[in-house]
């Protein structure tokens, strides 16, 4: 079973490759806010060096949030229409796993990206000896303060936003990983493998964690 | 030569199959209408949400529509711009997967030089120059076109976009969304010449047209009515409105033709589906003596059928996405 992993959800955008569970190859996007001039070309150049043709791939897996609402969407729309004639599968992978699986010999980790406005996409996440990673709660929106209430002194937070969270590093009380580390088409890709689990094309969507802006302020009406 | 076109540059999530630039072989459009009606206008992030969900959905509804399949399409077609940057990127992404996925060259589209032509192409008895007109939710201008690919652009709004006028007006009067059809259905029952509305720079000697100072007009006039506004009243504000409208696009169109020494009009964008818009235009063009050529209805809204059929004259410049990527343009000019 050979995977593409495609993760376009933070400004470091990667393509993977994956032959079973055997590591093949990974290219970084060549523009951080441009992934969709960028996604195809890369994806070409990893299946030509790997002797492969698109139609070798029978999964891929693709970040599906939270992050960059539009390099989610880019991501997602590419691997669609990759699998427009639904000859393979797309197994949407969050990003925020895809951040905690790259962290070893820890037990407590809570993944963040930021969500700006001094606020993050934040989840919990536990190392269990029997199931591995596993999600401990779905994924909040926090500030630093509310981090404080949430997230235990045992706690590791990692993410890609590392100069946007440093500057609060003094008044969190969980360990700060001292290193961006975000989302990577290889991580998606292993995870689609190691969870063996695969969703019909229509339900691959975004994870959409905060509503719109439109939602929230709602609907202009005009009072005479 | 099949093509497969995709268009989401605003709020409709639309897929065809075109073949030799002049036949529709399917046109299939998703409307997101019941999303942004309770907002009284498109907004764009729940536009880009709701085209990720259904476009491969809609593609593949296209093709079973053309009993067709994409190892059979030739060209790729999808609205690089204008619009709105969310909802374009998620068509042109898809098609960059499906070229890739079956080695098929794809080509970026205008979405206005779409509406211009989607009347004309394969239309034997059309002859250049024809003088266009676009009115929709984004756009309102007036084009001479010498060709495909050869225009001039003689005016334009200055401010609002007439439909954005109308959705505008229907906000205003607690009507709903989309507001084009929903003022023209109350209009019917009322009387055009109840108000006298201001005309925006109809008599300016431009081509340029402002429906701004119409809309707030129409705004002072609510204000100072007493409430609540007795049904005909309102229907005799929306039919003076929609009547003010009409007559700036109108006058405007006709005077330009005859400066321009043109004998063709044609029209298109999702208010040329306007009743009164469209009578207007056909006794004042009959009147005159020009030859006036409008679309089917399912041309004038958004949809990927034009895309695809115009993408036929520009099939040279088709490329794989593996070796030209194509980036989205929401402010994509319009070639003059």
């Amino acid at each position: 079973m050979n995977i593409l992993g495609i993760e376009t959800t933070s400004s470091k955008g990667t393509v993977a490759l994956y032959s079973g569970d055997k590591f093949v190859a990974e290219l970084e996007l060549e523009h951080p806010l441009r992934h969709s001039r960028y996604v195809i070309a890369a994806v070409d150049r990893l299946l030509v060096d790997a002797c492969m043709d698109i139609t070798d791939i029978s999964r891929i897996a693709v970040g599906i949030g939270p992050g960059s609402f539009t390099g989610i969407r880019v991501g997602i729309a590419i691997a669609k229409g990759l699998n427009c004639d639904f000859a393979m599968k797309v197994v949407g992978i969050p990003s925020l796993k895809n951040i905690a699986v790259q962290l070893s010999g820890e037990t407590n980790i809570s993944a963040y990206i930021s969500a700006q406005r001094d606020e993050f996409f934040v989840q919990k996440f536990l190392v269990c000896p029997d199931t591995g990673l596993v999600p401990d709660g779905d994924c909040m929106i926090l500030t630093i303060d509310m981090m404080n209430t949430i997230l235990s002194e045992s706690t590791i937070l990692v993410g890609p936003d590392y100069a946007s969270i440093k500057p609060y590093s003094d008044k969190l009380l969980c360990r700060l990983y001292d290193h961006p580390v975000y989302p990577r088409g290889q991580y998606a890709a292993i995870l689609a493998y190691q969870e063996n689990y695969a969703l019909s094309d229509d339900d691959i969507v975004p994870l959409y964690v905060r509503r719109s802006e439109a939602e929230k302020k709602g609907a202009k009406v005009y009072k005479f | 030569m099949n093509i497969l076109a995709i268009e989401t540059s605003c709020d409709e999530t639309s897929a065809a199959v075109c073949r030799d630039g002049y036949e529709i072989l399917s046109n299939v459009i998703a409307s997101q209408d019941d999303i942004h009606a309770h907002y009284g206008g498109v907004v764009p992030e729940l536009a880009a949400r709701r085209h990720i969900e259904i476009i491969g959905q809609v593609a593949n509804k296209a093709l079973e529509q053309a009993s067709a399949g994409f190892e059979d399409m030739d060209i790729l077609a999808v609205t690089q711009g204008p619009g709105l940057i969310g909802s374009l990127i998620v068509g042109i992404s898809y098609m960059q997967g499906v070229s890739y996925r079956y080695g098929i060259p794809m080509v970026g589209i205008n979405h206005i030089e779409g509406h211009l032509t989607a009347p004309l192409l394969g239309n034997q008895q059309v002859c250049y120059p024809v003088l266009g007109l676009i009115v929709s939710g984004g756009h309102t201008m007036l084009v001479k076109m010498d060709d495909v690919g050869k225009y001039t652009v003689i005016g334009r709004t200055l401010d609002d976009a007439a439909g954005e006028a109308f959705d505008k007006v229907a906000t205003m009067m607690g009507l709903g969304y989309p507001g084009g059809p929903l003022v023209s259905k109350l209009a019917q029952k009322g009387d055009p010449n109840a108000i006298r509305f201001p005309r925006g720079l109809l008599r300016s000697q431009s081509f340029d047209f402002s429906f701004s100072g119409l809309k707030t007009a129409v705004l002072y006039k609510l204000k100072s009515e007493s409430h609540p506004i007795p049904e005909q009243r309102q229907a005799d504000i929306a039919a003076s409105f929609e009547e003010a409208v009409a007559d700036a696009l109108v006058k405007k169109t006709l005077r330009a033709a005859k400066q321009y020494g043109i004998k063709t009009i044609t029209a298109g964008g999702g208010v040329i589906r306007n009743a009164r818009l469209r009578t207007r235009l056909e006794k004042q063009c009959c009147k005159h003596g020009y030859r006036l050529v409008l679309p089917e209805p399912i041309l004038c809204t958004d949809n990927a059928g034009m895309i695809g059929t115009l993408a036929y004259y520009y099939r040279d410049r088709a490329m794989l996405a593996k070796d030209n990527a194509i980036d989205p343009i929401p402010s994509l000019k319009f070639v003059g």
